[in-house]
């Protein structure tokens, strides 16, 4: 892959919270890049620092703080950004938000403000960005509410936010995001929090939108099987580190770290036969307070070679078409 | 995915990075009350607020004790200034002490001058005998915290207008105004819990009545009312009935806002799973609501009853300042503050304005201490 | 419906429930919304019975019904006692519900809302003891110790406070109530979903145990199709308030006869390959309005008809163990 069709790039990035009790971790030596108009998974389950990390790619990481690391955005035609020298709050990194990164939450409701109407908030969100006059801002209005699917989208605009479904509110969200033709977008759980009926077609929303504007996605969430189909390459994170890195089916079909594997042999399935039991993680995820030395997985994990990877940070290893931080690829690359 | 490998640069990464734990919250087996105290220690200024609030509670309780002087007994001292304290005679270090003073008045402009006495030292003793009183009603006692032994008047505070100590009333009328609040905050809390839990209970149309009820008497504007209400109060009646009238006008008017939250917390409570969990269990209704609801909103109850107290304290203030709630011969700060209504009284005399201070210490205090409690009231955040 | 009438552990009856919906200055009334509409099933004893539907769809108002935490506007719930007649559970006075309510038992989705935090474990375990009889203290902290190992957590965590657990262990302190009085029935309403994925199948494996341990009945509350597929022996699917297809895992997996059962298996995620699947976002909602004399799922069927908009489908046998409410089913599927 050449650096030429970079668009965003993620170094050792560690950001860390300060707590009551201390400083606590929530992302440490994270680096990925993401390639202009691909989609990127990133999997994890609470706590593993999915959102946080989303989040400081538009500098949005707050009450967290970036301790280390580089996030660098290479915007076509444009000199490279160091997103992370940006300050959080200025000019500078707001002309980026929305224009060149936008993000749609989980939550449609607490991103909508409740006292304008929808058709306020995309102009407002338009104007500011694009700079547009009434008119033209009233039909790009339109123009993007129709584009994701919203039926009658003159009449949608007058409407409140509390006057639509979920699934309604989450499709004005992915309006306003795209209104103003981002190079990303950073959906974080944006349908976790809809009907099975309504994230698929939200799913296929963004995807229908994706190819057609042709902008990299990175999609956060929980739920692996949501982006199995969709993802071109998924990140797996885990207690705050990228575990494995590969390709969506290469990790489905070839999964490498122990803690994916286990993941995916936990998961239901609709298709696959029936089994008595389902094969369980033991335990739970370790609170971010306590993260365990060495590979934080390694409590949970029954391959775990104890002296090493209760000692030792796992390096970053290539593995077949994987990249994996996990000491038996590792070890077996060293013997 | 092999141009991958150069954006991880293995060297780079430190794999003797440990995450060191840290100390396990030792809060596992700590109760609602142990967690809130825990989170009310880390408000410093509620904490500040706290011991302010304790100091003054010492005073009300020992008032007659820490008060050098009966309030009431005049003196020949008028309006004067605060005594002062020395601790150098002739250039010698010695304990407090304290010189007389005579009055002398210049008959052609009636001026008074205060003449000082430099020549005899009256030390200040501690736990002395002074005036005679009844400790908490019931014991006869005639010790003070402070005074002379020689009959050489201590006014800390200066004397108002008829040579009365006006540290020893400012003392004495703590006792009065930081007790109101109480008073008043346990009637509105009465009010409050039987209104609002009858509204937030049962719902319906009582709860719509009982809200038309609150929204009115927040409407009646507030010094109006008890301007009217105070107005009703006999002029004959004691110094007590007018003490209990007053706590109950302050909080005809203050239980709205408490009846309010418990109306709001006992209709969110009520739809908490574990409010429908003990349902399914069979635990009866009045069960329900003494060992979910009522636990589940007292420390709630608790902060705004604290956040009452002061608006209780300057109503009561505001009431007597304006010669339509305590009346002398009783001493409160606000019938203290009477004395300096006008502006000649304050630049002439401005300790006369000392209750002011103790009105707003014990405001910001009782603030704080709100504030601090409201942080904490909802520890499992 | 089933065969042997001995087994049947439970008969839901035309089960109903409406609201007033009311609007304007004076509160008048404007209608009514049918939560649970005339719904009836079977439960068999030992079996783990699935509710399957939408957030709306009156799945949890179904299982509260049951309960008798909410009243029913009509309908009969019967209840099979092992010797004697059934009761019917909706004629008892709340006083005379309460030797039964010691007999079935809830589990909640959300682990923190469900388990009041100023009570100990000991005391939120032992409240349905509580709630019974009196019982003598050692007796009711053995049960208590009892209830713990079962769902395998140290008795010794018994005079803790729930804010020191993690939601898996939440999730079982859940479980531990609702077993403690060995009901014969347990609601079970969405009890793994707002679990971390690698915690979900541990809780699943525990019900599972516990269900065949105790041999007890369970209706099992669920959006997820995986998840119903794997624990439960008969699924019924339910649409605005009504049930639309009820029948034994087997065959409702094999074919799912009903139009909005295939539209829940299409947004099973990761089962399609979503491009292919792009009718989806596209017709999503013509027309959101109801059809009140036809068939509810009319505004979104994709097979509709001219008599699906005059007449409202019964649920009907259409094979032994498979029941569906649509006029259509077997024509249009081709059987």
């Amino acid at each position: 892959m050449d650096q030429k069709n970079i668009l965003l790039k993620v170094e050792n990035l560690k950001i860390q919270f300060k707590q009551r009790h201390g400083i606590v971790t929530a992302v440490e030596d994270v680096s990925f890049q993401i390639q202009k108009g691909s989609i990127i998974g990133m999997v994890g389950e609470s706590g593993c620092g999915k959102s946080v990390t989303s989040r400081a790619l538009l500098r949005l990481e707050a009450p967290g703080y970036i301790e280390r690391g580089k996030i660098s955005y290479y915007p076509p035609n444009r000199p490279v950004v160091k997103i992370d020298q940006l300050a959080p709050r200025k000019e500078k990194i707001r002309t980026i938000r929305w224009r060149d990164i936008s993000m749609i939450f989980q939550e449609p409701m607490t991103s909508l403000g409740a006292m304008h109407s929808i058709g306020n908030q995309v102009g407002e969100a338009i104007r500011l960005h694009l700079r547009t006059d009434k008119k033209t801002t009233k039909r790009k209005v339109i123009e993007s509410l129709r584009s994701v699917g919203l039926p009658r989208p003159e009449y949608i605009a007058k409407q409140y936010p509390h006057q639509l479904s979920g699934g309604m509110r989450q499709r004005v969200m992915i309006a306003m995001a795209l209104s103003c033709n981002p190079n990303l977008l950073i959906a974080d759980e944006p349908t976790t929090a809809l009907d099975v009926t309504t994230e698929a077609q939200i799913l296929d929303l963004l995807l229908e939108r994706q190819q057609a504007l042709g902008m990299a996605v990175l999609y956060i969430t929980h739920n692996l099987a949501v982006i199995s189909k969709v993802a071109e390459k998924i990140i797996v994170m885990y207690l705050g580190r990228i575990i494995e890195e590969a390709a969506s089916d290469v990790l489905f079909y070839a999964p490498k770290h122990p803690y994916t594997r286990a993941l995916l042999r936990a998961m239901p399935k609709i298709t696959a036969p029936l089994q008595k039991k389902l094969s369980t993680i033991a335990g739970e995820v370790p609170d971010p307070i306590h993260r365990p030395f060495g590979c934080t997985f390694h409590p949970r994990c029954t391959e775990k070679i104890s002296g090493l990877c209760d000692r030792t940070v796992p390096p970053y290893v290539q593995a077949d078409d994987s990249i994996v931080a996990c000491h038996l690829f590792s070890k077996l690359k060293n013997d | 995915m092999k141009g991958y490998a150069k954006v991880i640069n293995l060297q780079n990464i430190n794999t003797k990075t440990v995450n060191r734990p840290l100390a396990p919250l030792d809060h596992y087996a700590a109760s609602q009350w142990k967690l809130m105290w825990l989170k009310f220690r880390e408000h410093k200024l509620a904490f500040v607020g706290l011991t302010v609030l304790l100091i003054f509670y010492i005073i009300v309780l020992f008032a007659p004790v820490i008060a050098p002087y009966d309030p009431w007994e005049d003196t020949p001292s008028l309006y004067a200034p605060p005594t002062r304290i020395h601790f150098f005679h002739q250039g010698k270090l010695m304990p407090p002490f304290v010189y007389q003073r005579k009055m002398r008045v210049d008959y052609q402009t009636f001026d008074r001058f205060f003449e000082v006495d430099k020549t005899v030292v009256h030390p200040v003793r501690f736990f002395t005998k002074g005036f005679e009183y009844h400790w908490l009603g019931i014991f006869k006692c005639n010790i003070h915290l402070f005074g002379t032994t020689d009959g050489v008047a201590i006014h800390l505070l200066g004397a108002d207008m008829l040579g009365r100590d006006v540290f020893s009333r400012s003392i004495w009328g703590t006792q009065i105004s930081l007790t109101v609040g109480l008073i008043g905050v346990f009637l509105t809390f009465i009010l409050g819990c039987i209104i609002g839990g009858f509204a937030g209970y049962y719902g319906g149309a009582v709860d719509s009545i009982l809200q038309r009820v609150m929204e009115f008497v927040t409407c009646i504007p507030t010094i109006p009312m008890w301007m009217a209400l105070s107005a009703t109060i006999p002029s004959e009646w004691s110094n007590v009935k007018v003490y209990f009238a007053i706590t109950i006008i302050l909080a005809l008017r203050s239980w709205t806002g408490l009846s309010r939250q418990v109306r709001s917390k006992l209709l969110q409570l009520r739809e908490e799973d574990f409010v429908v969990a003990a349902k399914v269990a069979g635990t009866s209704d009045w069960k329900i609501i003494l060992t979910h609801l009522l636990p589940g909103f007292t420390s709630y109850l608790i902060v705004s009853l604290t956040l009452e107290i002061p608006k209780m304290i300057l109503g009561e203030t505001t009431l007597s300042f304006l010669s339509l709630g305590l009346r002398p011969p009783t001493v409160s700060w606000g019938v203290l503050l009477q004395d300096a209504q006008n502006l000649a009284a304050i630049s002439a005399y401005p300790w006369l304005m000392f209750p002011a201070v103790l009105v707003v210490l014990a405001v910001l205090a009782f603030n704080f201490v709100g504030d601090g409690l409201r942080d904490a009231a909802d520890p499992y955040k | 419906m089933f065969a042997e009438e001995k087994s049947i552990q439970l008969k839901i009856e035309h089960l109903t429930k409406s609201y007033a919906l009311k609007s304007g200055f004076f509160d008048r009334q404007k209608g009514t919304i049918k939560a649970v509409d005339d719904v009836s099933f079977t439960v068999r004893n030992g079996e783990i019975f699935g509710l399957v539907g939408e957030s709306g769809c009156g799945k949890t108002t179904t299982g509260r019904l049951i309960l008798r935490v909410l009243e029913p506007n009509g309908g009969d719930i019967m209840w099979y006692n092992n010797p004697g007649e059934p009761v019917n559970l909706c004629r008892l006075s709340n006083k005379k519900m309460r030797p039964f309510r010691q007999k079935m038992q809830m589990i909640f989705q959300d682990p923190y809302s469900s388990l009041d935090p100023r009570m100990t474990v000991m005391q939120i375990v032992g409240e349905p003891l509580r709630a019974g009889r009196k019982i003598p203290m050692r007796e009711y902290k053995a049960r208590i110790a009892d209830a713990l190992n079962f769902v395998r957590l140290h008795p010794e965590m018994m005079n803790r406070y729930p804010h020191a657990f993690s939601g898996g262990q939440r999730q079982r302190i859940g479980i531990a109530r609702a077993l403690i009085t060995k009901p014969d029935l347990v609601v079970a309403d969405e009890p793994v979903s707002a679990l971390d994925v690698s915690v979900q199948a541990q809780i699943l494996n525990l019900l599972q145990e516990l269900q065949s341990a105790l041999n007890l009945t369970m209706i099992f509350i669920a959006h997820d199709l995986s998840v119903i597929r794997h624990i439960c022996d008969t699924v019924a699917v339910m649409y605005l308030g009504r049930l639309v297809e009820v029948a034994d895992r087997t065959l409702f997996f094999q074919t799912p006869r009903h139009p909005y059962s295939e539209m829940l298996f299409d947004a099973v995620p990761g089962l399609k390959n979503r491009k292919a699947n792009e009718h989806m976002s596209k017709n999503f909602m013509n027309d959101e309005t109801l059809c009140p004399s036809g068939c509810l799922f009319f505004s979104r069927c994709r097979y509709k008809q001219a008599l699906c908009r005059e007449q409202a489908p019964t649920l009907k046998a259409v094979s032994p163990g498979h029941n569906v409410a649509c006029h259509f089913d077997l024509e249009l599927k081709g059987i």
